[in-house]
């Protein structure tokens, strides 16, 4: 072999060597862990114990806490957003601390988080969620519009008589979707990707405008009622 | 010949005897089972299947020959007795009877509480197991020394030795397959059958607030799979406790598993200790029966029937003529669940 055939053979070895070296990819894209804790004006949520009150002075308990998170979309300060489609299931009484994933969130700074309480209304529908035990003993009868409970909270309360009763606020319909926007000034990256939604209880009664459980301790086809917790919704959750 | 050529050679002529086989011994029975297409309704939703013990033709058909045979509890405190000795097909594998009211099995698939007071919580196969170790204490070695039984568990799990364990996985799968989805009110559900004036009426009291049903006992399984306290007692003992018994939580008191209304015309009589002989004293109770404590329902409280239901008796007759919707002829007489020849 020539001298100058060996070199070209060197030289061009030495060429792929160099262009074979790794190069690594970093993601632009992270998950959001969002993790609940159920509180009432500040303390810690023990279901079933009289130990609550609301601004009406209802004295009262939760026995039942179950509802649905849909939609989250997070804003950044230029106005862009990135939505995360999908529906959240959340009972406080047999699972206080639910984590949920929203996936391939882009990285960056963002400043606003919003979804809804509830069920949009393209899912909305008889099996319109995923057909499971869980979804299926939240279903509103057709006959009442169909589709499923948004939030059904349930306890008791002591009335003006001084007597034990039960309540129910049941939300469902479309008409009666929460809408939730919260501050939520994160720079998300690949370490920093988690946060927590506290959810204060009490404010599903006194929120923005104030149930009273002795006016109206049974909410369900009730649309002006149920409106009332749709509307309380938005001073219910925090995040940080 | 080159000296290397030999050497090759002579090791393939080794490789060609040594990997003969040693027709001396029996070849080794393979084990494979034929997997069991359950057949869910498709309104209903789907059950959880564990992995650990998945359906098989082989499977289902040992659980169902236990269910019928005496032998589970031969030796036990319930000698003689099988599954189906209280569970009779054609009651909806329930059985009239005094005293606690026998549960009846009908899609189990979906259950996470077993017995009134949901002592055993799970699966299928918990709730076997604690038939099998507890109820029926049943003797293995008692099934093992049978003809028969060894060949199935074998078919069923590759494995002729019996145990507790795999013996409450047979019955498991079996349950698996008691499935009742085909009633006339399934039928209405999927557009294929017509209601009665009287049956659509009492079919509205039940999925509306005024009868506010649907809340425990759930479409499609038409239970919620839950406990409450639907107000038979104001006062608790040992004997009424119900989930109480399991949490020793004093909300609890009073509240029972609520069980499910399909064929609720067979499954009489009712409630956790068979108070109600027929349907229209279950309804009366919630017209005007309920009783109050701490532990009462919420959903029982609603305001304006603080004193029941108060329906009139042509609603009441509607809601009866509704509940009959419920039976599904077809699962008490298939012959997939009945006794094996």
């Amino acid at each position: 072999m020539k001298r100058v055939d060996i070199l070209y053979i060197i030289i061009v070895s030495g060429v792929l060597a160099f262009s074979c070296e790794k190069v690594t990819v970093y993601p632009d894209t992270a998950s959001l862990n969002i993790r609940t804790n159920y509180m009432v004006s500040g303390e810690e949520l023990i279901t079933d114990t009289l130990n609550y009150t609301n601004v009406s002075s209802n004295v009262y308990s939760i026995k039942r806490l179950e509802y649905y998170l849909s939609d989250f979309i997070l804003t950044k300060s230029d106005g862009s957003s990135y939505t995360v489609f999908g529906t959240y299931y959340f009972n406080a009484v047999s699972n206080k601390s639910t984590v949920i994933t929203l996936d391939e969130i882009p990285l960056g700074d963002y400043i606003t988080l919003s979804f809804l309480v509830g069920v949009p209304e393209s899912s909305n529908v008889p099996l319109g969620l995923e057909n499971d035990l869980l979804n299926t003993n939240m279903a509103w009868p057709v006959s009442m519009g169909g589709g499923y409970h948004f939030l059904k909270m349930e306890g008791h309360f002591i009335d003006q008589n001084n007597t034990r009763k039960g309540y129910a606020l049941h939300v469902g319909t479309n008409a009666c979707l929460g809408k939730v926007e919260l501050p939520f000034s994160r720079r998300l990256t690949l370490k920093n990707r988690s946060a927590f939604l506290s959810v204060d209880v009490n404010q599903w009664f006194d929120g923005i405008v104030p149930i009273n459980l002795n006016d109206q301790n049974y909410t369900m086809g009730n649309i002006p009622e149920m409106l009332k917790v749709a509307k309380n919704s938005q001073r219910v959750f925090t995040i940080n | 010949m080159k000296y290397w050529v030999h050497i090759v050679v002579l090791l393939g002529f080794y490789l060609f005897v040594g990997c003969e086989g040693d027709d001396s011994k029996p070849p080794k029975e393979i084990f494979s089972s034929t997997p069991y297409l359950l057949s869910i309704p498709d309104h209903f939703p789907d059950p959880v299947l564990p992995k650990n013990n998945p359906l098989t033709e082989e499977g289902v058909h040992l659980g169902r020959k236990l269910y019928y045979d005496p032998l589970l509890s031969s030796g036990g405190p319930n000698n003689g007795l099988s599954c189906s000795s209280c569970h009779f097909q054609s009651f909806s594998f329930s059985i009239p009877t005094t005293g606690t009211a026998v549960l009846p099995h009908i899609n189990l698939a979906w259950n996470q509480n077993f017995l009134w007071n949901g002592k055993v919580g799970g699966s299928l196969e918990d709730i076997m197991l604690f038939e099998v170790k507890d109820f029926f204490q049943t003797d293995v070695q008692q099934l093992q020394q049978s003809g028969i039984y060894p060949r199935l568990f074998w078919n069923a799990f590759g494995d002729s030795l019996i145990t507790q364990q795999s013996t409450a996985q047979a019955l498991a799968q079996f349950f698996r397959t008691m499935i009742s989805g085909d009633s006339k009110f399934d039928r209405y559900l999927q557009h294929k059958e017509t209601l009665s004036y009287s049956e659509l009426t009492g079919l509205e009291i039940f999925f509306s607030e005024k009868g506010d049903c649907f809340h425990c006992h759930s479409i499609p399984l038409m239970t919620d799979n839950s406990f409450h306290n639907i107000g038979l007692d104001s006062v608790f003992t040992n004997l009424n406790d119900g989930r109480f018994e399991v949490t020793g939580k004093n909300y609890d008191k009073g509240s029972f598993k609520t069980p499910t209304l399909r064929n609720i015309e067979l499954t009489a009589p009712y409630m956790h200790d068979g108070r109600f002989l027929n349907l229209e004293d279950v309804i009366e109770h919630y017209n005007s029966g309920v009783k109050h404590s701490n532990s009462l329902d919420p959903i029982m409280t609603k305001s304006g029937k603080e004193f029941g239901l108060e329906l009139t008796p042509s609603e009441k007759q509607a809601l009866v003529d509704f509940l009959l919707t419920l039976t599904d002829t077809v699962y008490i007489s298939n012959k997939l669940l009945s006794k094996p020849d």
